[in-house]
């Protein structure tokens, strides 16, 4: 098994207001079974946004975070992102966007040794699954159109409306298999590729350098946007070849 | 996630430019601070009182909507202009006398923290900070006509700087008539500043003098407006946006492509509804 991390901000010369967290933080050399792996892509609109994706990230890693008990998990989790917030002085206008909580989109998944992959969306991050050439699962969103719409994101003030939210999906890997988690602004290139136009997106995916650095990355994707195909957004990419 | 606006055109038509902090946009709110606004408005507080108020609220929110992790983002300059004793800037503290502000300047130079109540579920209430930056005035009379020159000149050093940008939004809040002349001609050259994307969008909110006067919202003819006074507002108005028209739909406004950026007669929840569509010409990201 091969894994590969790719992000990049979506202004390069501001890698502060990067909002995306992925698990495993960066490519790593010899993964395992069973392996778990994350994005998370933080709301704009929110402050401190990362944040708090990067607390959902490490909680899936750290198996805190699962769909049997989802709001007891969050509520947790967001107790110790107001913590981590609110241990420097913040001006008035911080201490009010942190009253009205920050969300994220989420995508975890895991891979067994079995040949079993399990994985919880909440959100529009995605996961695609690839085989012989031939994509065969797409999850949550089937369709760029699914990606077209306001997700609902988790909250730092999270609802009933949560449990609701978190889907699941199931599905088997054999040896040669790709599958692809990333945040929104790919996967809906992805899936317009794919879907509406019938092209093989994973084939240039599957073909990115793994020891690419982030600016190279970056590089990549520039004749994407220029040509308006990839929208001005964080892109943050898991690929793990089997 | 994008930041795309959509923008009337000068033809009429929409058309999608960004936001950013290179090519920041900016709000003008025209305040009529007359005599007439010591009127009463609400139960307790006059006229001049509401406005100061709704504006505050208006630029709290507007600097929470720039405000991200890293601090606050220069997505708009802001300027607040009074026009009663004397026409010109109505900031307090360490803004006054200043035109043209960048919001995170705005943000940093609060004249004074009110608290408010408010209740967060039933019977649950909770203090809010309320940050103020315009004190309520209202004295002298209505010089709407030197007003709208002020900003016209005003907004022509801004759209030589900032040529490419989303075209600025300009909220005027006025509950009479001037008394320095025909203002159609004032309004009329407003009207026609704007920069390469688009013509500035003005919003007016001409607030009730009685409170059995009907009121009127974001109408899309003339048809029912009662004097030539309505009419001419109507006219300087300019059309609602889809996004703001979406807002407005959220509150319950369903409106045609030709509704105006224009409220006569408002009540204190009309002015407010009014301000909240009138700040909002898109999406921001």
């Amino acid at each position: 098994m091969r894994v590969a991390v790719f992000c990049a901000p979506r202004r390069f010369e501001a890698p502060d207001e990067f909002e995306d967290a992925v698990w495993p933080e960066e490519t790593p050399t010899e993964p395992g079974f069973p392996l778990r792996v994350a994005v998370a892509d933080g709301a704009t609109t929110s402050s401190f946004a990362g944040t708090w994706a990067r607390h959902l990230v490490r909680a899936w890693a750290e198996e805190t975070l699962s769909r049997e008990s989802i709001v007891d998990d969050i509520t947790t989790l967001a107790c110790r992102w107001r913590e981590e917030v609110e241990k420097t002085p913040l001006s008035w206008f911080a201490r009010e966007k942190v009253r009205l909580g920050a969300h994220a989109a989420l995508l975890g998944l895991e891979i067994e040794e079995t040949g079993r992959w399990s994985a919880l969306s909440v959100g529009d991050c995605c996961l695609f699954q690839v085989r012989r050439d031939i994509l065969i699962e797409a999850f949550p969103a089937r369709h760029p159109e699914a990606l077209d719409q306001h997700p609902y994101l988790i909250g730092t003030e999270p609802s009933p409306a949560l449990d609701e939210a978190a889907r699941t999906a199931i599905g088997y890997w054999e040896a040669g298999d790709a599958l692809f988690v990333m945040s929104d602004a790919l996967a809906l290139w992805f899936l317009e590729s794919a879907v509406a136009r019938e092209q093989t997106p994973w084939r240039w995916l599957a073909g990115l350098d793994a020891n690419a650095s982030p600016r190279a990355f970056e590089a990549m994707l520039r004749p994407l946007r220029a040509e308006g195909k990839l929208r001005a957004d964080d892109v943050t990419l898991v690929r793990i070849t089997l | 996630m994008n930041n795309l606006y959509q923008m009337q055109t000068s033809a009429g038509g929409y058309t999608n430019t960004e936001i950013t902090r290179q090519n920041p946009s900016c709000f003008v709110f025209l305040i009529d601070q007359s005599s007439s606004m010591a009127a009463s408005f609400e139960e307790d507080r006059t006229k001049a009182e509401a406005v100061a108020l709704a504006l505050n609220n208006l630029l709290r929110n507007l600097i929470l909507t720039c405000s991200k992790s890293e601090g606050i983002r220069d997505y708009f300059d802001v300027a607040v202009i009074g026009y009663g004793r004397y026409v010109g800037p109505a900031w307090g503290g360490s803004l006054a006398g200043r035109e043209l502000v960048p919001i995170s300047e705005v943000a940093a130079s609060v004249l004074r923290m009110d608290e408010h109540p408010v209740e967060v579920a039933p019977g649950e209430w909770e203090k809010v900070q309320a940050p103020v930056w315009v004190e309520p005035r209202a004295e002298g009379s209505t010089l709407m006509c030197n007003a709208l020159s002020y900003v016209h000149q005003m907004l022509g050093y801004w759209l030589g700087r900032n040529p490419v940008s989303f075209p600025p939004v300009i909220v005027h809040i006025t509950d009479g008539e001037a008394t320095d002349g025909d203002p159609a001609a004032y309004f009329r050259a407003l009207s026609e500043l704007g920069t390469q994307n688009g013509r500035v969008s003005l919003f007016n909110v001409h607030l009730s003098s009685r409170k059995s006067a009907t009121s009127l919202s974001f109408p899309d003819s003339p048809e029912q407006l009662p004097d030539d006074y309505a009419k001419l507002l109507f006219n300087s108005s300019s059309f609602l946006t889809p996004y703001m028209r979406s807002v407005a739909w959220e509150n319950g406004l369903p409106l045609t492509e030709k509704a105006k950026a224009f409220v006569l007669n408002a009540d204190p929840s009309l002015m407010v509804l009014a301000l909240e569509i009138g700040t909002r010409p898109g999406k921001l990201w």
